[in-house]
């Protein structure tokens, strides 16, 4: 495969469990449970995981795994079939993630596998959810009152 | 006279007590539709004159049948059997002279649990109206009922013109009928002495007849043609009896004809109500379903808005991050172009190539220098060796080329998605405007139908209030009523129209028989004494008649000036509303609002036939006060819902200006804003107005019913 896109989609990201019940699984209806609670604002699991390390790109919080994870929350190739800019995305914010300090050979070489890739966007992704989780202690209502972080969304 | 302080209990939608003070000047009540102003004025009313006002019936006196209409439901529903209720209304009345208290009150038991909407499971323990005073000795006067009623009519408001000074805005037109004079002259008649001369006149032409009767009893004696003037005698006497049945008659047919106005107007009023009734759900319909579509649109908005965040908008703000990638990746391709051939020797690889070194070792001959060699001659092993060597470090730049170029293949594919992923970005902006413009229209088109819905809600609530549920189902039966009352009314007109052919007929005659019978020869000339006093009566009565329709004619002048006057400061400050000038027709007493220019072909519409009746009534009740000496409280509900905010404000300021005391009650100063009715208070200080009111309903925090709230009223300026 020439193609790290393609490569990916195997892998599934790595999610801090304390995340996935506070966070994923409050906030994302789940197929079977359609007609159940409305308010909960995102539809599938990948999408809070895509806040999450949008929003740790963009703050810069880099925040290695802790504790136990949750290593099959979802395959990437959900993601690249529902919004395949978002897959793109991660993986070029990703990119840009690489050390600098390593010289330029060697951080190519770390696009030989998709696994320093993976990593960085987990590790940004959980910083995300730091910061998610941070704004829920201050404000339960965060995800129902959905224009407050929408509204996040332009300041950040 | 001013009303000071007013005291309200359980009264209608005033659950326990309600006290609050009025001053001099304009007091001003404000309250949304069914928040309980057409209840304080009928407070005040039942006080004053012991009767309630029923839709449909009017005022009527309040007995064992209707006497729940006056008590607060909630009160009424609150009690348990044998628990006492009282229902009252207590008014401090000043005048030039004294302060009276005028409380009208009912107090009522509950006899048994059932139906407790209905008066024959409660008890009256007692009733009345009473008027307290200090008299001139400064002995305390209370006077009971009938003898009070009496007293407030005589003394304090007099009942016949109270209805020109507390009205209903919805009575307007009957007060005030600009295309029919007769309302106009009986208005000027109930406000004027124009009614006393007129009876004195009438009293006058009684005894007139009575002394012309005696005279001709003289007259007789000394005819000298006794049987002609018998004749002309029993002619004239019974001429005045048909003259006094036909007017008799005449008054009857009028009283009848009134009345008959009166049906109609009412049936007119219940079916424009169910007209607009049918109307109202028509229009409530087409909300319903206009407001359905509307919360689809935002449903389907808000399951998008989800979907768009996740897909889209969360790439807001990230070009930076994504251009440091991209340039990161440039580098990475940079990289792979400069190294992709690198030979630390400086020589290439691959020159000669191996397939060209292994064809000088089998031709045993070297291609460079041209030299034959020998298998294991220095020639041989120094090619050889070049070929292992090239072969093998071939293979090792092949793979490592390899490894390159497919690192080098992502790298190209990732930035293969540059322009689509920064394009998209760059779009996500005016993408997410875009989305929540559309979602903030259709939440302001939402907020906007709701309050309509609300408000036409209201208004069926309150014409089914009015009308009871079954509104549509009565149509037919009032039409026909409306028709029937209608052909009565020109049966009545033409019977009149006879009877007043009929009775110039008999007067003509009468007249005739009187010349006549004047003019039988007496045997001596002979002046009578009734001769003298009927000469005086005449002349009497001919003052009497002189001085009523130059009164009259007066008056007439006198409104026309201060309705005029009252226009002009309305239209005057107020440059959105057509100038214009009321005129009185003097012959028919019809009003008409003309042009400056005198021109009356205008079709005015129905806010300036309304601002045309009020300045009429305000100026026939200014001049009453005036020519009469006295000063009324003046009253009204809801007189301006036909016009707009300015002229409304500048009609009230023209009644805090003219009258000594007046109380308004209305819905028309509250402003829409902040998704809620608000009343613009800077506004309504500018204006002067400093004791305002608002009125308003408290008790339920949703879905009020009149078991479940009260009316509540509180001072705001």
């Amino acid at each position: 495969m020439n193609n790290i896109l393609d490569e990916i989609l195997a892998y599934s990201p790595k999610v801090e469990a304390k995340y996935k019940e506070s966070i994923i699984e409050k906030f994302s209806q789940k197929q079977v449970e359609k007609g159940g609670d409305s308010r909960k604002f995102f539809n599938m699991y990948w999408q809070p995981f895509a806040w999450a390390a949008m929003l740790g790109f963009k703050n810069d919080r880099r925040t290695p795994l802790s504790g136990k994870t949750d290593p099959d929350i979802f395959k990437y190739s959900v993601i690249n079939n529902q919004a395949p800019d978002i897959l793109r995305a991660l993986v070029v914010m990703a990119v840009g993630k690489l050390d600098d300090n390593e010289n330029i050979e060697f951080q190519l070489k770390r696009l030989k596998k998709p696994d320093e890739i993976v990593n960085i966007i987990n590790e940004y992704a959980n910083g995300g959810f730091e910061i998610i989780s941070r704004k829920l202690n201050e404000d339960p209502d965060y995800f129902y009152e959905h224009n407050k972080f929408i509204t996040d969304l332009f300041e950040n | 006279m001013i009303i000071s302080k007013a005291r309200i209990k359980n009264f209608q939608s005033y659950y326990e007590i309600t006290d609050f003070n009025l001053e001099k000047g304009l007091n001003l009540f404000l309250g949304p539709i069914g928040a309980g102003k057409s209840k304080l004025f009928n407070a005040f009313y039942w006080c004053f004159y012991d009767e309630m006002y029923k839709t449909d019936y009017g005022w009527l006196p309040v007995d064992s049948r209707n006497f729940l209409s006056i008590f607060n439901k909630k009160a009424l529903l609150e009690a348990d059997v044998n628990d006492i209720i009282e229902s009252c209304v207590e008014l401090t009345v000043i005048t030039e002279d004294k302060t009276y208290s005028i409380k009208n009150q009912i107090t009522i038991k509950r006899i048994n649990s059932e139906d407790y909407t209905s008066e024959k499971n409660w008890k009256i323990l007692n009733n009345g109206l009473i008027v307290s005073f200090d008299n001139e000795d400064g002995n305390r006067i209370n006077l009971e009922n009938l003898e009070a009623k009496n007293y407030i009519d005589k003394k304090i408001l007099p009942k016949q013109i109270s209805k020109y000074i507390w009205f209903q805005g919805e009575t307007l037109n009957e007060l005030i009928d600009i295309k029919n004079g007769t309302t106009f002259k009986n208005a000027i008649n109930y406000i004027s002495y124009i009614e006393y001369y007129e009876n004195n006149i009438k009293l006058i032409n009684d005894v007139i007849r009575r002394i012309e009767k005696e005279l001709r009893k003289k007259q007789r004696k000394n005819t000298l043609n006794e049987n002609e003037f018998n004749r002309l005698s029993h002619e004239i006497e019974r001429l005045e009896r048909e003259i006094e049945s036909n007017q008799y008659q005449i008054d009857n047919k009028k009283i009848e004809l009134t009345k008959i106005k009166k049906t109609i107007s009412d049936i007119d009023k219940r079916l424009n109500d169910i007209n607009e009734y049918i109307d109202l759900k028509h229009k409530k319909e087409k909300l319903e379903s206009e407001l359905k579509h509307v919360f689809e649109k935002i449903e389907e908005l808000d399951k998008n808005k989800s979907n768009e965040f996740s897909k889209k908008w969360i790439l807001y703000g990230t070009n930076k991050l994504l251009e440091k990638g991209y340039k990161k990746l440039n580098k990475f391709q940079k990289w792979y172009e400069e190294n992709q051939n690198n030979n630390p020797t400086g020589l290439p690889y691959d020159i000669p190539s191996p397939a060209y070194l292994k064809e000088m070792l089998d031709k045993k001959e070297c291609f460079v220098c041209g030299n034959k060699f020998n298998e294991g001659s220095e020639h041989y092993r120094i090619i050889k060796e070049r070929l292992d060597y090239a072969t093998g470090k071939l293979e090792e730049i092949k793979n490592k080329n390899k490894e390159l170029l497919s690192l080098n293949n992502k790298v190209t594919a990732l930035l293969s998605t540059k322009n689509i992923l920064l394009n998209t970005i760059n779009n996500i902006e005016e993408y997410i405007k875009t989305f929540f413009q559309k979602y903030k229209e259709l939440n302001e088109r939402k907020k906007r139908l709701i309050e309509e819905l609300k408000n036409i809600k209201d208004e069926i609530t309150a014409l089914q209030e009015k009308h009871g549920n079954k509104m549509t189902d009565s149509f037919t039966n009032e039409k026909s009523k409306y028709n029937y009352n209608l052909d009565e009314k020109e049966r009545i007109n033409s019977i009149l129209k006879n009877l007043n052919n009929e009775q110039f007929r008999l007067e003509n005659e009468l007249m005739h028989k009187k010349k006549d019978l004047n003019n039988i020869p007496q045997n001596t000339s002979k002046e009578y004494q009734e001769e003298k006093i009927l000469k005086y009566l005449l002349a009497l009565k001919n003052i009497y008649e002189k001085t009523r329709d130059e009164e009259f004619k007066k008056l007439i002048d006198k409104v026309e000036k201060k309705a005029n006057d009252i226009l002009y400061k309305i239209t005057r400050a107020n440059p959105n509303v057509i100038t214009g000038k009321i005129v009185i027709d003097r012959d028919t007493f019809k009003i008409k609002l003309v042009d400056l220019d005198d021109n009356d072909n205008r079709d005015p519409n129905t806010g300036h036939t309304v601002l045309t009746k009020m300045c009429i009534i305000n100026a026939m009740v200014l001049i009453s006060n005036e020519y009469k000496n006295k000063s009324y409280s003046f009253i009204t509900d809801a007189p301006t819902s036909d016009l707009d905010d300015g002229t409304t404000k500048l009609y009230y300021k023209i009644i805090n200006d003219e009258f000594e005391q007046s109380i308004v009650l209305t819905k028309d100063l509250f402003v829409y804003k902040n998704n809620k009715n608000e009343i613009d208070i800077d506004s309504l200080k500018q204006f002067n107005f400093n004791n305002v009111f608002l009125i308003k309903k408290e008790g339920a925090n949703e879905n009020l019913t009149e078991s479940n709230s009260y009316s509540k009223i509180e001072k705001i300026i």
